[in-house]
């Protein structure tokens, strides 16, 4: 072992594997207690092919990890299995949601910035997809939980323009960081992109802001207020997180 | 009492008893020497092939040769050829020359055996016994002799007769009665009758044995040899073998013993011995008299010749040095008595100039002569080029010159014939070269003697490394090493061919070689006939030589006929009249296009090598293309003569000389010694020697002769140094300095005259590059490696192929409107009278479709197999049907093609009108074409390779992901770059590295281009079963610039493999428009899983954005990995519409 490093135990989620040079991984991990990682799983001499295979995308794994002070690269140097979550690969819709909730995991978090909230966030989410939940549900809300963490929900009480309660259909209009209501709306406001929002929309997320997450998870919402919810969260993380998220692209049909 | 020890044997068989004796020549005399033998005899089964060495070698070892053979004799006359049809009924019969009488005597029953009497083994018969019996001795010979098997019939009388008529052919005294005592039974009962027969007439005995080999314990070993002579295996019950291990070399001792009580016949031996007396004489010349006028002497005949052509060659340029030279010359000549050789080469010369045969210029050091020059030997001016005569005929050298002379190997039988008639048959021969049993040989033939099975034996055979021995295998290769020390069966197969190894197996007739005789040939050496009947030497080349005869290399050279063609094709094309030997030596064009390394094709040049060589060297004029040809071998490059060479040329490094005085000699090589021809004028310049002495000292300094001698060597140098004025000093830094460049230094004659037929190769593919380029792919039809070669070389020059056709196409490749239309006769299964008759048969028009085909063409030549590759190779294309069509209606073609033919000879018989006859309604139907795949393999069956596509381009998709670039985009990338490449060997070489393990070259080709590549043992190891030309495979390695642009393999894939081993990702592109249907997707996501597999391919979905915004990618999880292959990739395409699928390489890296 190198002098600048320590062998530190953690939980994490395995959010990334790219293969590396001759058998090794790249492996991008959530862990419970230090927050995003980048580590590096070194191929073994013998077993490089069936250690390099083992880690996967999506489960949860406990691993001992040599930290390295003077990289971001760390070395996974153990590691055991918590949770696959299996059953979600059996499922389409809940295979697709569970990658993009992965990817915002991946590039909304910071690195090195534990948070035991969104660590179980995350782990709730993908139980409650495992577990047969409307994997659409489970995304919006996630999503919605993952902005609230970050501090960027939308605004959906009031009008961003005059500070009025909404209670009409109104407009979401990125740069406003959220609706507008009908009398301050002036169409493409600057050029820039807005979308309708009906009321149902509306009620829709904030209702689902306020709900606990388990109580959440079990929601019955339609197909047309869930992808409008969506389309609203994409234009809102797009606008600004200055982030393009590539699995939502899939999740569109 | 008599000297127990001296026993002589009478009956040997060596190792040119082929096949059957195993005893080697070297190894015979040291066991004779060491069992203190003073005489032993040579007896081989019918033939003279090895007495020359055998004798050299006994004398040598101070033991009297005794040279006999044992013949094989027939009852009835040696020209009939019915009734004794079997060997069995051949009896043998030892005959031993007892003086050179005896000798020529042997030499001619020998030449007649074959000559006259050969019949499944060469036969003499007593009329050829009774003619030429004189001078020999006879022995009775084994079980299988005429006396001996008389007596087994138990026919005493006959037997007394047989012996009786072998004392009239030989005479008394040189008839002996043969005992010999294997331990067979019947050996005993002739034993009795032989005493019985000896005391009755007198006739002494004496013993022998039968060897056939060294030691007893040998008898496995030569078992295995008789399996392979007789094509059997070991195991099988009935097949010749011999029911002894008796046949060995025994000692005096042991034959005496065995004799005990003969000990006279023991005694005899010595007698035998003794009666003999030949000496062989190897230092007379027998040169042949060429025919000269009435009143002429070939001295004057050869002035004249001389003088004529010198005023051709010179015109009004002749000066005194060319005139003393040629006096010089031609007394050196005289003096040495080869006027008439001289004659005789410039006569043949003359013969095939004037027949329309195409000569070479001139071929090794005779190029050197002014005599060869003016008497049109040779074309070369070896005053121009600075060649010295004395490289070439010595007379401080004795020794016959060596004049080799090259003709367009189409019509060189034509120059046989000629020197035949010339000289008459009995004078002219062929000469024989044996084949001996090299490593691989020896363990496939004993392998197969021994039954085990090809597969194994076959690899074991490819673990010896070319051109090693199996005991040096064995110890230098571990994997060889572990089979010898590991598996009994395998150790055994190794030590039985490893003592079989070198044996000769098989006499044939040398390529090239030529011997006339001043008379009968037969009077120096023995003939024999090859299988076609054509007479040949029992000696082989260097032994005929010992002999003082005068042999000559007719050589067949390709390139001669590469090069008439070309002429032939440039004057029908451009109606232009090319004299190649007057070419114009400072054709821009040719030096340009040979600067570019654009060479193929080109004569000596068109190696990789070479090509490097040509771009480095930059050659602008003939003088400095001809170092070029010498340079490019081991020793040049090995000692920096080439970089050196190079640098100073270009200017990069100083010209610098060893002492002023060498400026002279070796300005024209920037001070570089290149040639032996330098180190000649070197040695006299500075020592004052002659050219004749300093051509001895360039031999002693080339062979790096003893210390001892190298050092009175430079002693004589640094001598005649001083008498130049040189001081001691110098003289010995210049001595020390030239002697290793004499070794590597080349022969500037032989390389001058080679660069002729380069340069009249580049010039003639400069400037008519279409006429080239056909004319070589016709002289290279034969060879298909060569036809995909150069097609891809004349596609780079921009030509474009065409396919075979039966309407347009003959029997060589043609042009054809500026393009290369494919010739006929490259087809497989198609040849010259097929194609006659389908041209003969279009004149009356083209071919409309495949019954007309086959009514007009002559189905005798034109038959089912040539039509089914005719067909197959796309040269039936133009009847308008698809291949498949046309092969399902071939058999119902051919038969209207029969039909038609008889019933036109019924309709002209009847005298019925042509137009009554029914015409035949095309039977062809229409059918879909086959698969591309079908199709190419179709192609590369009957023309050796793809025609119509390249089997690349179906891996194209499937390889994008994983090769780093196309063959065609490699030389932009920077040497040092790992990249992984793919395409198909082209080109493979095997050879073996310092350490004696197994590498290769090879070259791969795709649509795009080629790349040569450089495997090492570790790489190519694990690749040799699978690395053979034709083969589609990825390669990943190292680019380096080293003599051209390479690729240090670091690894070799099948490409059906590597999608699996060198790709980790499937990628699928969906269409927009598939997304949208939440059922497809489901489908497609339906069919992922249940294509997962453990450790399967990580798959990537591509998704178009829409509105030309780019595409994003979703990668599943590893627990989503499918299995890859033909069904996975089937069922996706199937599924998705217009879907893209690719695998890839994904590493971060990398």
């Amino acid at each position: 072992m190198g002098r600048n490093m320590a062998v530190k135990r953690v939980n994490a989620f395995v959010l990334k594997v790219d293969p590396v040079r001759e058998n090794s991984q790249l492996v991008n991990i959530f862990s419970f207690e230090y927050g995003r990682l980048k580590t590096l799983l070194k191929a073994g001499r013998q077993s490089a092919a069936r250690r390099a295979r083992s880690i996967e995308q999506l489960s949860e794994y406990e691993i001992l990890i040599y930290f390295r002070e003077t990289s971001e690269l760390h070395l996974i140097s153990q590691f055991s299995i918590i949770k696959d979550f299996h059953r979600i690969r059996e499922m389409r819709y809940g295979l697709f949601h569970s990658i993009a909730i992965i990817e915002h995991i991946l590039k909304l978090m910071p690195l090195n910035e534990p948070s035991e909230k969104i660590y179980n966030l995350l782990k709730k989410s993908l139980i409650a997809i495992e577990g047969g939940c409307d994997a659409r549900v489970v995304y919006l809300l996630f999503r919605l939980y993952l902005l609230k963490h970050l501090g960027l929900l939308p605004q959906t009480e009031v009008c961003t323009s005059c500070s009025r309660k909404l209670s009409q259909d109104a407009y979401y209009v990125p740069y406003k960081g959220g609706l507008v209501c009908a009398e301050c709306f002036n169409g493409e406001e600057n050029g820039s992109i807005f979308m309708k929002s009906s009321m149902a929309l509306v009620k829709l997320l904030r209702s689902l802001s306020s709900l606990s997450l388990n109580g959440g998870f079990e929601a019955r919402i339609g197909d047309e207020l869930l992808r409008d919810a969506n389309r609203l969260l994409d234009f809102h993380i797009s606008y600004h997180l200055d982030v393009q998220l590539k699995s939502t692209e899939f999740l569109r049909f | 009492m008599p000297d127990r020890k001296q026993f002589v044997h009478l009956h040997v068989h060596t190792e040119y008893s082929l096949l059957d004796g195993m005893c080697r020549i070297e190894q015979l005399i040291a066991k004779a020497r060491d069992l203190g033998m003073r005489h032993l005899a040579i007896t081989d089964h019918g033939n003279l092939f090895g007495v020359i060495p055998f004798y050299k070698k006994a004398v040598g070892s101070g033991i009297k040769p005794i040279i006999g053979t044992e013949v094989y004799l027939t009852s009835g006359s040696r020209f009939d050829k019915v009734s004794s049809k079997t060997p069995r009924e051949l009896s043998h019969l030892i005959l031993i020359a007892r003086n050179e009488q005896g000798y020529k005597n042997l030499i001619e029953i020998s030449t007649r055996s074959y000559t006259e009497g050969f019949y499944y083994k060469p036969r003499v018969d007593y009329e050829l016994l009774q003619e030429y019996g004189e001078g020999l001795i006879c022995l009775t010979s084994c079980l299988k002799g005429e006396v001996p098997r008389t007596i087994l019939k138990g026919d005493m009388d006959e037997a007394g007769k047989v012996l009786s008529r072998y004392i009239d052919f030989f005479g008394r005294e040189n008839v002996f009665l043969e005992l010999q005592d294997h331990g067979i039974a019947e050996e005993r009962i002739v034993i009795k009758g032989l005493v019985e027969l000896s005391k009755k007439s007198g006739i002494p005995l004496v013993a022998t044995n039968d060897i056939h080999f060294l030691k007893q314990d040998d008898y496995d070993i030569h078992d295995t040899l008789l399996c392979i002579q007789t094509g059997k295996k070991k195991k099988e019950k009935d097949r010749l073998r011999f029911s002894t291990d008796q046949v060995y070399f025994k000692s005096a001792e042991e034959m005496y013993q065995l004799f005990d009580e003969f000990p006279h016949a023991c005694e005899n031996t010595l007698r035998v011995a003794e009666m003999t007396e030949l000496e062989l004489k190897f230092d007379e010349l027998h040169l042949p008299e060429f025919p000269v006028a009435n009143g002429q002497t070939p001295q004057l005949c050869l002035r004249n010749l001389c003088e004529k052509g010198l005023n051709e060659r010179f015109g009004d340029n002749i000066n005194d040095a060319i005139k003393m030279r040629l006096e010089h010359e031609l007394n050196i000549i005289d003096e040495m008595g080869f006027t008439s050789y001289f004659l005789i080469v410039a006569d043949i010369v003359d013969y095939a100039k004037k027949n329309g045969i195409m000569v070479g210029p001139g071929r090794g050091s005779a190029a050197g002569s002014l005599v060869a020059y003016v008497t049109g030997i040779t074309d070369i001016n070896p005053i121009e080029y600075g060649l010295l005569f004395e490289r070439f005929l010595n007379p401080e050298r004795k020794g016959m010159p060596d004049i080799d002379i090259d003709f367009e190997d189409e019509r060189r039988d034509e120059v046989i014939r000629y020197i035949i008639n010339k000289y008459g048959s009995d004078s002219v021969a062929q000469i024989a070269t044996f084949d001996t049993l090299g490593a691989k040989a020896a363990i496939r033939d004993v392998g197969r003697a021994l039954d085990i099975p090809f597969g194994l034996v076959d690899r074991v055979a490819k673990m010896v490394p070319s051109g090693m021995s199996i005991r040096r295998a064995v110890k230098e290769s571990a994997d060889l090493g572990e089979i010898y020390s590991g598996d009994d069966e395998l150790r055994n197969l190794l030590d039985v061919a490893s003592s079989l190894e070198g044996l000769p197996r098989h006499i044939s007739k040398h390529a090239a070689g030529v011997v006339i005789a001043p008379g009968k040939l037969s009077d120096y050496v023995p003939l024999m006939v090859d299988s076609k009947g054509e007479v040949a030497t029992q000696y082989p080349k260097e032994v005929l030589e010992e002999c003082g005869l005068l042999k000559m290399d007719i050589l067949g050279l390709t390139t001669l006929s590469l090069i008439r063609l070309c002429l032939n094709m440039i004057r029908e094309s451009h109606n232009v009249e090319i004299d190649i030997s007057n070419l114009p030596v400072d054709d821009e064009k040719t030096y340009e296009m040979l600067s570019m390394g654009e060479s193929d094709g080109v004569f000596q040049l068109e190696s990789q090598g070479m090509k490097d060589l040509l771009k480095r060297v930059v050659p602008r004029s003939f003088k400095e293309l001809v170092p070029i040809i010498g340079l490019y071998r081991p020793g040049p490059m090995g000692a920096g003569m080439i970089d050196d060479y190079i640098d100073r040329k270009h200017g990069r490094k100083k010209v610098e000389y060893l002492n002023p005085v060498l400026e002279e000699i070796l300005s024209e090589t920037y001070g570089v010694i290149l040639y032996q021809e330098q180190v000649m004028h070197i040695a006299s310049k500075v020592a004052g020697f002659s050219m004749a002495e300093a051509d001895l000292i360039r031999r002693a300094m080339s062979k790096k002769s003893g210390p001892e001698f190298m050092e009175s060597l430079k002693e004589d140098f640094e001598k005649g140094a001083k008498a130049q004025g040189i001081d001691k000093r110098d003289a010995e830094y210049i001595f020390e300095k030239v002697t290793p460049f004499a070794a590597y230094g080349f022969n500037k004659s032989h390389t001058t005259a080679y660069a002729v037929i380069a340069y009249q190769t580049a010039y003639l593919k400069a400037n008519y590059p279409l006429e080239f380029m056909v004319s070589l792919l016709t002289i290279k039809s034969g060879d298909t490696d060569k036809v995909i070669y150069y097609i891809n070389v004349a596609k780079r020059m921009g030509y474009e192929i065409l396919q075979p056709d039966v309407n347009s196409s003959f029997a060589h490749f043609s042009i054809e409107n500026g393009a290369i239309r494919y010739g006929l006769t490259a087809i497989l299964n198609v040849g010259y009278s097929a194609v006659e008759s389908i041209v003969s048969a279009r004149e009356d028009g083209d071919f409309t479709g495949l019954t007309d085909f086959c009514c007009r063409v002559d189905l005798r030549l034109v038959n089912r197999k040539c039509i089914e590759s005719l067909i197959k190779a796309g040269a039936m294309d133009c009847l308008g049907y698809t291949r498949s069509a046309l092969l399902d209606a071939l058999d119902t073609a051919i038969e209207y093609g029969h039909r038609r033919s008889s019933e036109s000879k019924v309709a002209v018989a009847s005298l019925l009108p042509e137009e009554d006859m029914e015409r035949f309604n095309d039977v062809v139907r229409e059918k879909e074409e086959f698969e591309q795949g079908e199709m190419l393999r179709y192609e590369k069956e009957v023309l050796g390779f793809y025609f119509s596509g390249h089997p690349m381009a179906q891996y194209k998709e499937r390889l994008r992901g994983i090769i780093t670039c196309q063959l065609g985009e490699i030389e932009s990338i920077p040497a040092g770059s790992n990249v992984v490449v793919a395409g198909q060997i082209i080109i493979k070489r095997q050879i073996t590295d310092k350490k004696g393990r197994e590498m290769a070259f090879f070259t791969i080709e795709d649509e795009t281009g080629y790349v040569e590549c450089v495997s090492f043992a570790s790489s190519y190891e694990k690749a040799e079963f699978f690395l053979t030309k034709g083969t589609v495979v990825v390669v990943s390695g190292r680019l380096e610039m080293n003599n051209g642009l390479k690729i240090l393999v670091n690894e070799i894939i099948p490409v059906e493999e590597a999608e699996r081993s060198m790709t980790n990702t499937l990628n699928i592109r969906v269409p927009r428009s598939f997304m949208e249907s939440d059922e497809n997707m489901e489908s497609l996501y339906q069919f992922i899983l249940s294509r997962t597999t453990t450790g399967g391919m990580i798959v990537r979905l591509y998704l178009e954005r829409g509105s030309g915004d780019g595409e994003v990618v979703m990668q599943l999880p590893r627990s989503c990995s499918i299995i890859v292959d033909e069904e996975t990739i089937g069922g996706l395409k199937k599924l998705v519409s217009g879907c893209e699928v690719w695998a890839s390489r994904e590493r971060i890296n990398g």
